[in-house]
């Protein structure tokens, strides 16, 4: 883990400092004389506001896919596979459009106002703020072909199976900057402050067995299972940052960055509604495992929840949405 | 003298007091009556689980009204048993089994042979001299009916013909249901002893049955693959009145069968795959009575031109399934006899000891919601072939008998209580959906649970019970469809629990037979000391599937003899 968090901030500074010498390359040439930025003809507040891209994985919260996943696989199609190599069906397909995803990225924008204290030093203070939904419709077609019986079909529908992630983070922060000729400058910064995020997830499901031949419905069940969380954790963030003038006083910056954050406890609602039952809770959420027994074999899988159940939790749900981000933005001098 | 008077005045007060304080008790006992009903089963949530608490296949019945009949003893006091009888199917009705059969007052006269009779008699020997009895139909069976919205859509009712009505746990979960409302509205009644006595699939029922009260709290913890948490409110809230020294606590099985203690097994289905595998390879072993009734009809049986052994005998030789010395369809004569019977009111009146006139969920009136039928014109074309021979001789073949009953009403039923709307029924003896429900259109088999009736499950389970329970099972010699001396060797096929058994046919009784069963060291975890235990298994020699009608003094007598061994006094 700390090897990895390491190769992540390695990998941030170079794409940082790659990006801004690239940048900054022809301007060497012409290297300035550097602009007193302190001067009193000069502004020393800038606001800047930024957007881009954000690699994540919150592993934690993306195990309810993996879970959900493993747990239909082990009741369809390792159950079908049973029955057919036992011989109680002649044999079974499948087909499915959609897919449950995982969450993966997100799209982050923010504000940050800087305060020069030189040339080389300046103070920053912002909020950046990401939202990321997976809502999906999904279809399994699950057709068994019996030996004696009428050959049934099973359909598992899921609108929406949606998974997000939302998180805020207000920070602080300290810019190093080098000048590098062209009114181009080359800076390295640090920031930090608390994050606090939230994660639902949604899975409005349709079951139904229908007979091939006729069509009839033979049985039909409709749920619907929702959890959500929210909880504060901490964010530290490095980066490197490229900017270049536009005109007046606005510059364009390009800046990488590796963001360590992460957020435990979560807790939040959840609700369950099966046969016009709705059951309610409101729980911190934990890592739990179930042991799947059946007679065509047994699954041990541990999964996400905020439902309180018997026996003790694995472990800590932890929210994990430390990721590399790259990002652009404007910044204006006043 | 004034001081006499004084005396007087002052002590007449009192002894009226006391006099009336002595009387009250007496005056408000109403002595036992008989009864004939409905106990309505509301809408009941339950679910399966193979251990994942969001996948579990949560389930909805339908509202539901089970018929009962309670017939009191003759000579109660408070300790007389109550005796539950049951018969089988699935989804076959007590109406026309045993209470038609020489249990109570009145019974079928198993004297016409010509497939059943056409009036009740008096029966030689009722069980009322025992006890209690308590007659129930399973959900959709004999008088029993389900309600729900939408009735007239048959898309509707094809729907509820599934497995959150029809399961042998939920069956077990009604009958048991039925039981200790019955019991909580007769508080004299609440804490006597329970005999359990199940015909045929009744076996699975009852094991069922016993599993859920011995182990109750296991079926709302998800330790078991079925949870009724209601369920098990109603049983923890039942044995709370009878155990008060165990109140809200979970009460240990070995207290729980200071009531539910007993279980007399009529031909019973227990472990059914493992029957079929024990007695058929019996039956095609030369000698068997399948070459004897070879030789009866003049087509030898042949163990390779005839594999379905229920094939040869029902269809090549004509034979009786249930009671291979008659003419096919034989027992299913009776049965479907006594089904006609009581569709005329006055029979049902003469059978239950009530006037049924005064049941009001009986009248047409009172059943807008009521269904009994998926197909009002019960065809019973559209299912598929039944390919498993015990499932097709259980329910395909009775209810094929029954259904020109099922589609055209006899008797007087309709003119007395009204005419149904086309998918309800006053009487189906063997109701085909609701049997198609438990073996096929089953969402919850269809979803892998492991819950059909003749899985070995109910053979473990019942292993288990008689680690508690004091068993008593028929063994019929001419009942081919539970070949009973099968059932040592498919007890001794749970090898996990098992480590033999053995049926002893010699003993003191005037119909000696046992079965002697030698647990494993640690078979159940829970009874570390569990080593052998003993099953009367008496042998009837003249009889078929329903002992009650074929041999009914000597069951009597042998019942009454086993209860009488184990503490219970009969005047």
């Amino acid at each position: 883990m700390q090897s990895q968090i390491k190769h992540r901030f390695l990998s941030a500074i170079t794409i940082s400092v790659v990006l801004s010498l690239s940048l900054s390359q022809p301007s060497s040439l012409h290297a300035e004389k550097m602009e007193d930025r302190t001067s009193p003809r000069n502004p020393r507040f800038r606001i800047e506001v930024f957007g881009g891209y954000t690699g994540l994985n919150p592993s934690d919260l993306n195990q309810i896919v993996n879970y959900d996943i493993s747990m239909q696989t082990f009741q369809y199609d390792s159950y079908f596979d049973y029955l057919q190599e036992n011989e109680l069906i002649q044999h079974w397909d499948k087909w499915d459009e959609g897919k449950r995803r995982k969450i993966t990225n997100a799209f982050p924008f923010g504000i940050r106002f800087r305060y020069d204290i030189s040339n080389f030093l300046s103070l920053t203070a912002g909020f950046q703020y990401f939202q990321k939904i997976n809502s999906e419709s999904i279809d399994f077609h699950y057709s068994r072909y019996e030996l004696y019986n009428e050959d049934t079909t099973e359909i598992l529908n899921y609108d929406p199976y949606e998974l997000s992630v939302e998180a805020i983070r207000p920070f602080i922060g300290i810019h190093f900057c080098t000048h590098l000729g062209g009114k181009k400058n080359l800076e390295g910064f640090i920031s930090g402050g608390p994050v606090f995020g939230r994660v639902s997830y949604t899975s409005n499901w349709h079951y139904t067995w229908q007979i091939q031949t006729y069509g009839w419905l033979v049985h039909e069940k409709f749920g619907l299972l929702k959890e959500k969380g929210s909880g504060t954790g901490i964010s530290l963030e490095l980066g490197g940052r490229m900017t270049v003038p536009l005109f007046w006083k606005l510059d364009m910056f390009l800046e990488g960055a590796y963001t360590y954050q992460k957020i435990k406890p979560l807790a939040g609602p959840g609700e369950e509604i099966q046969e016009g039952i709705t059951e309610t809770w409101s729980e911190e959420w934990k890592i739990r495992e179930e042991t799947v027994t059946a007679p065509w074999g047994t699954l041990i899988i541990e999964f996400p929840t905020n439902y309180r159940m018997e026996g003790a939790a694995v472990r800590e749900f932890n929210l994990d949405l430390s990721g590399l981000s790259l990002r652009i933005g404007f910044s204006f001098r006043f | 003298m004034v001081e006499e008077g004084r005396m007087k005045h002052s002590i007449l007060p009192l002894i009226s007091l006391f006099i009336v304080l002595i009387a009250i008790p007496y005056a408000t006992a109403q002595p036992l009556q008989n009864e004939a009903g409905y106990m309505e089963i509301e809408p009941i949530h339950f679910y399966f689980h193979h251990g994942s608490h969001f996948n579990r296949l949560v389930l909805k019945s339908s509202e539901a009204r089970i018929w009962y009949s309670f017939h009191a003893a003759d000579k109660p006091n408070e300790k007389t048993p109550i005796f539950v009888f049951f018969n089988g199917g699935p989804g076959s009705a007590t109406s026309f089994g045993l209470m038609s059969m020489y249990t109570g007052y009145f019974t079928l006269d198993n004297q016409i042979e010509d497939g059943g009779g056409d009036s009740y008699t008096a029966n030689p020997v009722p069980w009322t001299q025992m006890g209690h009895l308590l007659y129930i139909d399973a959900r959709q069976a004999g008088f029993s009916y389900n309600m729900m919205n939408n009735v007239q859509d048959e898309g509707f009712r094809f729907r509820e013909f599934n497995s959150q009505n029809f399961n042998s746990f939920f069956d077990a979960a009604d009958f048991i249901r039925v039981l200790l409302r019955f019991l909580a509205v007769h508080p004299e009644l609440q804490d006597h002893p329970v005999v359990i006595v199940g015909e045929s699939y009744g076996g699975v029922r009852t094991i069922s049955m016993l599993h859920i009260l011995l182990n109750y709290s296991d079926y709302g913890n998800d330790q078991e693959t079925f949870q009724d948490p209601a369920l098990v409110d109603e049983i923890q809230t039942h044995f709370n009145a009878v155990f008060p020294d165990h109140s809200g606590q979970v009460v240990p099985p070995h207290i729980i069968t200071r009531q539910f203690g007993h279980q007399i097994l009529i031909q019973p289905a227990i472990s059914v795959d493992y029957q079929r595998a024990t007695s058929w390879p019996m039956l095609k072993q030369p000698g068997s009575c399948l070459y004897q009734i070879g030789q009866e009809v003049g087509i030898p049986y042949d163990p390779l031109a005839y594999p379905d052994i229920f094939h040869y005998v029902q269809d090549i030789a004509g034979r009786d399934l249930y009671m291979y010395v008659k003419p096919k369809y034989w027992l299913d004569g009776f049965f479907n006899n006594a089904g006609v019977l009581l569709r005329t009111v006055q029979n049902l009146a003469q059978l239950t000891g009530v006037d049924v006139t005064a049941i009001e969920e009986l009248y047409a009136a009172s059943r807008g919601r009521a269904y009994r039928v998926i197909t009002t014109d019960y065809p019973l074309t559209l299912e598929p072939k039944i390919e498993d021979p015990m499932t097709r001789v259980l329910f395909e073949i009775p209810a094929h008998l029954e259904a020109p009953h099922v589609r055209q009403e006899p008797g007087d039923i309709q003119e007395v209580f009204g005419v149904l709307q086309p998918w309800d029924r006053y009487f189906i003896g063997s109701n085909y959906h609701a049997n198609y429900a438990f073996h096929y259109w089953n969402v919850a088999m269809i979803r892998g649970y492991d819950i059909h009736s003749w899985k070995p499950r109910y053979g473990h389970m019942f292993l288990k019970n008689v680690a508690h329970v004091h068993t008593f099972i028929t063994n019929a010699a001419y009942d081919l469809v539970i070949y009973a001396p099968a059932i040592p060797f498919a007890l001794g096929k749970h090898t996990d629990i098992i480590q033999s058994t053995q049926h002893i046919k010699t003993g003191g009784d005037v119909r000696p037979g046992k079965i002697l069963l030698n647990y494993k060291t640690n078979a159940f975890s829970d009874l570390p000391t569990l080593t052998t235990k003993t099953i009367r298994f008496p042998f009837y020699d003249k009889s078929c599937h329903a002992v009650s009608l074929t041999q009914p003094l000597d069951f009597y007598f042998d019942v009454f003899n086993w209860l009488q061994s184990h503490g219970f006094e009969f005047k």
